[in-house]
């Protein structure tokens, strides 16, 4: 398996679980982005790819399993009394053009814009989502992982910043001093991605070329089952069964 | 006979003491091959990654203050200084701060509160960085962000690693007291200077020469640090301009782009990791000119 470094991780962890119970069967997980999935999916080096993101229209012979859905949602410090913000309101905010949250609705402050580091998947969405582009966004922090966005996030009440979905739900149940703000007019949780209906998620999909057969049919089912859910959720995910 | 038979029992013991004499040079000789050879395949392994790289920007990508990979643009210059930057400031914190305690813990070795601090000192250099990251994101940077926003900045980063090194630099500096000559230590006794006369005219000047170079240790451990500055420096790509900005260092721009680089980019990282070397080799450089003098006085 080879790609995603999204899906990286819990491939490996359903692989190592299969393996226990699979003696004699072994799972290799090599990270490289979504693009290196398609292509050791296409030449036969890797079983299967790991592809954060819908299969596109050149993409006809792969085809898609999918494994979980994740979503990305705006996050507020908990005191910030903005409840909602406006597809206009969001682009102005990430490119610098609305310095102050009293021009959103909110108290007198000037926002802390923070972004995800290139290359991570959740930004390239987002940005596509929003129809920005990487080098138009103003950002005041750059974070890497959802974790740290969280807290930088929850220890700035002028901040604004967007993470998986799962993760911010995990910490706001833990107490954590943020607030996810509804998407398009869409209340942002797990249970509206597991339904499709949230705008801004994708599919975590491991990709083969043709129908798999014999042990990786086995592999991807197992993936795809409810002996996994417990793993997709620790990761953030949303199960899709 | 008795004397004849402890002389030859003396005799036994030094022949088994040149034994094991010959047998730790060898160990010894053996482990500095292995860490010369490990050095050079790193540097090797870094080069090697770096190449393509090189080979198609050559130098002028270090000079290039540009980084946006996506679009093609791998200046490292803004990097380059806010490692500068944050490692620097961070020693002119911890520096003055790991003298004092130095001269806390020396001045009170025979004491409860002596011993105590020292055993502390030990323990906090032993902190994970990691623990050390996320203090500073949860309670160093919204403390900063109180004076500026974002937060976190050149300000919180540095402070993060001066706390970091300092416990480092007072180790070394209160090692140095410890190895005074004790001619110096009997001298300012005999002229009978006072304690606070005799550390600050006497003992500080015979061991500065320990001193800077317990800045200098200082500073590679800060300049080679990547979790505290990626959680705390705020990592955006611009050249500080002023304690309060958002800035980003090399190690923190491996750190949060390698685990999803490819090709050029990956490469262009790897450049990062050779400039970093290049970086550590110059402060290990300097470190060894300092010792020398220091052991030639």
């Amino acid at each position: 398996m080879t790609g995603s470094s999204t899906l990286a991780p819990l491939i490996l962890q359903i692989g190592r679980r299969y393996e226990e119970r699979h003696p004699g069967v072994r799972i290799d997980v090599q990270t490289g982005g979504s693009a290196r999935g398609i292509t050791d999916a296409r030449t036969g080096v890797a079983s299967a790819g790991m592809v954060s993101r819908r299969l596109g229209a050149g993409e006809a012979d792969l085809t898609a399993h999918l494994v979980a859905r994740d979503g990305i949602g705006l996050i507020v410090h908990g005191e910030n009394p903005v409840t909602s913000l406006t597809r206009e309101q969001v682009v102005g905010i990430f490119t610098g053009r609305l310095t102050n949250w009293q021009a959103v609705g909110g108290r007198a402050a000037p926002i802390t814009v923070v972004n995800k580091a290139e290359g991570r998947s959740t930004l390239e969405l987002f940005v596509h989502h929003f129809g920005l582009e990487n080098a138009a966004i103003k950002a005041d922090v750059v974070i890497g992982d959802n974790e740290q966005g969280v807290k930088t996030v929850a220890g700035n009440p002028a901040a604004i910043g967007y993470v998986s979905i799962g993760t911010a739900e995990t910490d706001i149940a833990g107490g954590v001093p943020i607030r996810l703000l509804p998407m398009d007019g869409v209340v942002a949780n797990t249970a509206q991605v597991a339904a499709g209906k949230y705008p801004l998620s994708r599919e975590l999909n491991l990709v083969t070329r043709g129908a798999p057969t014999g042990a990786l049919a086995a592999f991807i089912a197992y993936a795809q089952g409810r002996e996994v859910v417990d793993l997709v959720g620790e990761h953030a995910f949303v199960p899709v069964r | 006979m008795r004397k004849g038979a402890r002389s030859w029992i003396w005799l036994g013991s030094m022949r088994s003491s040149r034994c094991a004499d010959r047998l730790v040079r060898a160990f010894s000789a053996l482990a500095a091959l292995v860490s010369i050879a490990a050095l050079v395949a790193i540097a090797a392994f870094v080069v090697q990654g770096a190449l393509p790289f090189l080979l198609a920007e050559g130098g002028s990508a270090v000079v290039g203050s540009r980084w946006a990979p996506q679009a093609g643009s791998f200046g490292m210059a803004p990097l380059l200084v806010g490692s500068a930057v944050v490692s620097g400031l961070s020693v002119v914190l911890a520096l003055p701060l790991g003298l004092l305690l130095a001269i806390f813990v020396h001045t009170r070795a025979e004491t409860r509160g002596g011993r105590c601090a020292r055993t502390f000192l030990v323990i906090l250099a032993a902190v994970p960085s990691v623990v050390y990251g996320l203090w500073g994101l949860t309670a160093i940077a919204p403390l900063v962000r109180r004076l500026a926003p974002p937060g976190p900045s050149v300000l919180a980063a540095s402070l993060c690693l001066a706390v970091m090194t300092m416990p480092t630099i007072a180790i070394m500096v209160d090692a140095a007291f410890r190895r005074l000559p004790r001619a110096t230590v009997a001298g300012a006794a005999a002229l009978a200077l006072s304690p606070e006369t005799a550390i600050w005219k006497v003992y500080v000047p015979a061991i500065r020469g320990a001193v800077a170079a317990a800045g200098i240790v200082g500073l590679a451990r800060a300049l080679g640090e990547t979790m505290v500055v990626l959680m705390v420096a705020g990592n955006v790509v611009q050249f500080p301009t002023g304690p309060f900005a958002s800035i980003r260092t090399l190690t923190a721009n491996i750190g949060l782009e390698m685990a999803y680089a490819m090709d050029r980019h990956r490469s262009a990282l790897f450049a990062c990791g050779l400039l970093l070397l290049v970086a550590a080799m110059a402060t290990a450089g300097a470190f060894a000119r300092v010792e020398r003098r220091v052991v030639r006085r």
